[in-house]
């Protein structure tokens, strides 16, 4: 993560299914649905994986997140922050550059 | 407005159920039909198939199963995931057992079957034996229970 502006997509090699709130994520690799590295994102953890679906940012996550639960948005960019670190590390999502206006 | 829950890990542990994952990407339910990797646990198929070995499933779409080969499937009875070797076929069911099992499980209707074994992977090397040909001596040394006899004599004598 380079830049807070940058919009956030979900990796495209991925099969997600929502069971009891959880998120769970199966990356495929080279056409294999690899079962061993299955990814399970807790309830808030899918409020933001949802978000990213819809082609959002990290100040519009951060904003959605303060709206939906008790927190001050010092604390919430901080956690949005790491959490899509560890998505980035993971192989899950990328940063699209920013476009030049 | 809730609380943050996420303090704790923002990643669960994997409680829900990977079978119905497991039905998703091999039946095509969510996605195309895709064929999976994962490590196998137990000792019911072993020799053949290892406790730590990685598999990789193949839909039963593109590849039916036939006597003798090892097929993954959700047991009617127990709802667990089991990956044995199918014995014999009567209509669309199978009858499978782990090759070293003592008792086989029964008919396993064909719809229960999730994918069918195609790859052995052991300590990051392919194993063929017990996926070719001789896996019709393999049945055969299963349903008389020699296999499993064998397999308790060698695992008395080490």
């Amino acid at each position: 993560m380079n830049s807070e502006s940058e919009e956030i997509v979900k990796s495209d090699d991925l099969v997600t299914r929502r069971i009891a709130g959880e998120t769970l994520i199966v990356p495929v690799r080279k056409g294999v649905g690899d079962l061993d590295s299955i990814f399970t994102l807790n309830e808030a953890g899918s409020f933001i994986w949802d978000l990213i679906g819809q082609g959002i940012r990290f100040d519009q996550i951060v904003e959605s997140l303060c709206r939906e639960y008790e927190v001050t948005v010092e604390d919430a960019a901080k956690d949005v922050k790491d959490f899509l670190e560890s998505l980035e590390l993971a192989g899950l999502i990328r940063f699209l550059p920013d476009s030049p206006d | 407005m809730k609380s943050n829950p996420w303090r704790s890990s923002w990643f669960s542990g994997f409680a829900s159920q990977p079978n119905v994952l497991l039905g998703d990407l091999l039946s095509g339910a969510r996605t195309a039909p895709l064929p999976v990797r994962l490590t196998a646990r137990g000792i019911s198929m072993a020799p053949f198939i290892r406790d730590g070995d990685v598999i990789t499933l193949r839909p039963c779409r593109d590849c039916p199963p036939r006597t003798g080969d090892v097929v993954a499937f959700v047991h009617p009875v127990s709802e667990q995931l089991l990956i044995h070797r199918v014995l014999a076929m009567n209509g669309c069911s199978f009858m499978t057992q782990g090759d070293n099992a003592p008792v086989n499980d029964g008919m396993i209707p064909e719809e229960r079957v999730l994918g069918r074994v195609v790859a052995v992977e052991r300590n990051g090397t392919r194993v063929r034996f017990g996926l070719g040909v001789e896996r019709f001596l393999i049945v055969v040394l299963v349903r008389s229970k020699l296999l499993h006899l064998l397999l308790s004599r060698l695992h008395e004598c080490a």
